[in-house]
């Protein structure tokens, strides 16, 4: 077996020729630093050659995390073995590129050079001398366009001609003299400055071999003209930058939740689709509690109450969270996202962060998980940790359907849109306090520098940008799938037993011999009530609602779906009778009654589809005000669980970048102390209102 | 002058530095060594765009400042 580390700079086209050798479909960003972690894939011509695609890197001498991976892989420091480097080489910026060039080359392990962009190079009119650089450097150059796919078959021949022949990249004089310098420098101070030196050495080495074989083309030298310069005028102008990026951002949020797209009075196509998977899951539901009705009650309220309602409520906001993914990948892909990070940088600088800590919290809008693991690009460690912190503040898209539930039932008569941008509103300031604050008080260091390549704006193809938002949106399937029909079935359970399920005494209680047992005496009931008293002071110390709590960190939108179950009992038939008893026939026909008749048997399913969670029933839940009885109470614990600590994924991820437990527990407490302080602020003041 | 001082469209010639910790020594690895020709591409309010060895490059204000240039 023959084992090859794809190693390049950022940007530089490395998880492309991945795809294209493992024909895997990995997401290929437009935007420095899109590859976190090593990949490993399997070469489709040859199922021989194992291929590991490394995070981008400008030299081995690392300054990220993501950077330490590539730099011990290729220098075997981590025990992957590596046969053969493949180093990628974006034909357009050869010189820059050459340098990582001549540090693998020092490493002496056998190397093969993809030259790739070619296209570009030719369309700059530039004429590089390949064999001539492969000649001075001793390794096999392969010219090619991973985009197209175009020199592949020759890329997978020159790795295994080498891997067989062992041959090792030209020992060059200068290899020597930096080995020198190295080893004599001592102290700190004499490290650094040797390692500038060195830096010098590298680049007229390259200098050197460049103006023998390379011909500059006009398009090459001419920065002005290109295209992405004149787009760049405009996009990164010092006054236009800032806000036809929010003006970007509004046109985003727009496609995605509004119900009154452009002004048009129709829904936005992610409304639109939600309606639409919505009315399809009903159908299903329907046929399957069909098939199981005559099982025993147990096993249908399993099934029902349980599993679909579960699975449901994930279904319910997937649509939104797929749009969202596709126009942000859109966006990614285009290379703009780069700009973003750097016009806001100055903004971020004053919060003590980094303008790339925007890529991480805007990712946190979608979802937590790959947010925090994309804080691995930020270069200092304490951007990395404050980010990774603060990132679980935002309003991921599994804490959407909490607050659109509050809104419908305890904020019904209050503007929806406002409510809205007050949540958003709410996470950005907190993100910003807790991140002033941990910048003085505990990570004290000077402020970062921001040095990042901008890409050339690219179209993106479709193909690039479904396979993006497709993979983000299964990483949520499956979590749907797994964790959350876990604790879902859980929860149930929990909420549907307790001690004298198991001793007879509710079979001999229960008139149809149903070892089940009210919602209020269940386990869950009994452990909520230990807790609540600690919500007392937020207004929410009720049991339920700290049920909700709980259940959300094994997922947010957990929450939603134990309300429903935790309230559900509360819309009793005489409610319902109520309830549509005030109505005419119209109105009843507008809900869903046919005919505009009442009709009692399809008057709770009605209430719960079109009142409850859609906002028509200022009185839905009716036991929910017992246990919230405020507003300054429900908003209290919207924003408790928007910040309190994320789900439990999010905070394997947390654990995955802080790497010890230590620092995880100290990014948890500090995210449940910001929601309980917030929370209670937020009650308090609220009610003094 | 330092580099940070450059007007836009300017092409300027790198000569050295301010300091010598990690990030200089990013800065070299990532083209700016001395004898380097620059050109500044934009400015803003974060900082400078630039062009080095056929790449363009953000860098923040401050950054920018610590590179002394000569035409």
């Amino acid at each position: 077996m023959i084992k090859v580390a794809l190693a390049g700079n950022p940007n530089c086209g490395k998880t492309t020729l991945f795809n294209d050798l493992t024909g895997s479909k990995q997401h290929v960003g437009n935007w420095p630093g899109v590859t976190v972690d090593k990949k490993e894939g399997t070469c489709k011509k040859n199922k021989e050659i194992k291929i590991l695609d490394l995070p981008g890197t400008y030299s081995l001498s690392p300054y990220s995390a993501e950077e330490i991976v590539a730099g011990e892989t290729i220098t075997n420091k981590n025990g992957e073995n590596i046969d053969v480097v493949l180093n990628i080489i974006d034909g357009t910026s050869i010189e820059r590129n050459l340098y990582l060039t001549l540090q693998i080359m020092e490493t002496g392990i056998p190397m093969v050079i993809a030259l790739n962009m070619m296209d570009e190079v030719e369309a700059q009119g530039t004429k590089i001398d390949v064999d001539k650089i492969s000649e001075e450097l001793g390794v096999t150059i392969v010219p090619m366009v991973a985009r197209s796919g175009k020199g592949l078959a020759e890329v997978v021949k020159a790795i295994e001609e080498v891997a067989a022949s062992k041959s090792t990249p030209k020992n060059l004089p200068i290899f020597g003299e930096i080995k020198n310098i190295e080893l004599n420098a001592k102290s700190d101070e004499e490290k650094e400055e040797a390692e500038i030196s060195v830096a010098d050495i590298r680049y007229k080495t390259i200098d050197d071999i460049v103006s023998k074989t390379v011909k500059k083309g006009k398009a090459a030298t001419e920065v002005k003209n290109t295209k992405s310069d004149k787009i760049d005028k405009i996009l990164t102008n010092r006054f236009l930058g800032i806000p036809i990026f929010l003006v970007i951002m509004f046109a985003m949020y727009a496609c995605t939740f509004s119900e009154n797209f452009l002004w048009l009075g129709i829904n936005s196509p992610g409304m639109w689709l939600a309606g639409v998977v919505e009315s399809a899951w009903e159908w299903v539901v329907e046929g399957i509690a069909g098939l199981i009705e005559g099982a025993s009650p147990w096993i249908y309220a399993l099934v029902v109450d349980g599993i679909l309602a579960g699975i449901g409520a994930v279904l319910g906001f997937m649509p939104l969270v797929l749009v969202l993914y596709l126009l942000m990948s859109f966006l990614e892909d285009s290379g703009y996202m780069a700009r973003v990070a750097f016009i806001l940088d100055r903004l971020f600088r004053k919060f003590g962060l980094s303008g790339r800590s925007f890529i991480p919290l805007l990712m946190g809008i979608g979802c937590g998980v790959p947010a925090i693991m994309a804080t691995r690009t930020l270069e200092k460690e304490k951007d990395r940790k404050i980010t990774a912190i603060i990132t679980a503040f935002m309003p991921c898209g599994a804490k959407l359907p909490i607050f659109a539930m509050f809104f419908s039932t305890m904020f019904a008569d209050d503007n929806q849109t406002l409510l809205n941008y007050s949540i958003y509103l709410v996470s950005i300031v907190v993100a910003i306090v807790v991140s002033l604050i941990l910048n003085k008080l505990v990570y004290k260091s000077e402020a970062s520098n921001f040095i990042m390549e901008l890409p050339q704006y690219r179209v993106p193809t479709a193909k690039s940008v479904l396979i993006h938002g497709w993979e983000k949106v299964k990483g949520l399937g499956k979590k749907a799938g797994t964790v959350i029909l876990f604790s879902t079935i859980l929860i149930w359970f929990l909420s549907s037993f307790n001690l004298d399920s198991f001793n007879g005494k509710n079979k001999e209680a229960n008139e149809d011999g149903c070892i089940m047992c009210e919602m209020d005496d269940s386990f869950l009931a009994s452990a909520g009530e230990v807790i609540a008293p600690i919500f007392k002071p937020l207004g929410f110390g009720e049991w339920r609602p700290t049920v909700g709590v709980i259940t959300g960190w094994i997922a947010k939108e957990n929450v939603v779906v134990t309300f429903a179950q935790l309230y559900e009992e509360d819309v009793t038939q005489e409610y319902l009778d109520e309830y549509f008893g005030a109505m005419d026939g119209s109105e009843l026909e507008e809900l869903g009654f046919e005919g505009g008749e009442y009709d009692p048997e399809a008057a709770y399913d009605i209430y719960v589809e079109g009142t409850l969670f859609e906002g028509g029933d200022e009185n839905a839940l009716p036991t929910m005000k017992d246990d919230i009885k405020t507003k300054a109470a429900a908003y209290a614990y919207m924003v408790f669980n928007l910040l309190c600590m994320p789900c439990f994924a999010a905070v394997g991820a947390l654990k995955r970048e802080l790497k010890t437990w230590k620092a995880t527990g100290f990014a948890v407490g500090v995210q449940m102390l910001t929601a309980y302080v917030v929370a209670l602020l937020v009650n308090v003041i609220g009610g003094l209102l | 002058m330092a580099l940070s001082m450059a007007q836009s469209g300017e092409i300027k010639t790198v000569k050295r530095f301010i300091g010598k910790e990690e990030v200089i020594t990013r800065l070299r690895e990532m083209g700016f060594v001395p004898g380097e020709k620059v050109q500044v591409v934009g400015h803003n309010p974060s900082g400078l765009i630039l062009m080095v060895k056929g790449v363009k490059l953000a860098l923040d204000r401050n950054l920018a400042s610590r590179i002394i240039v000569c035409d």
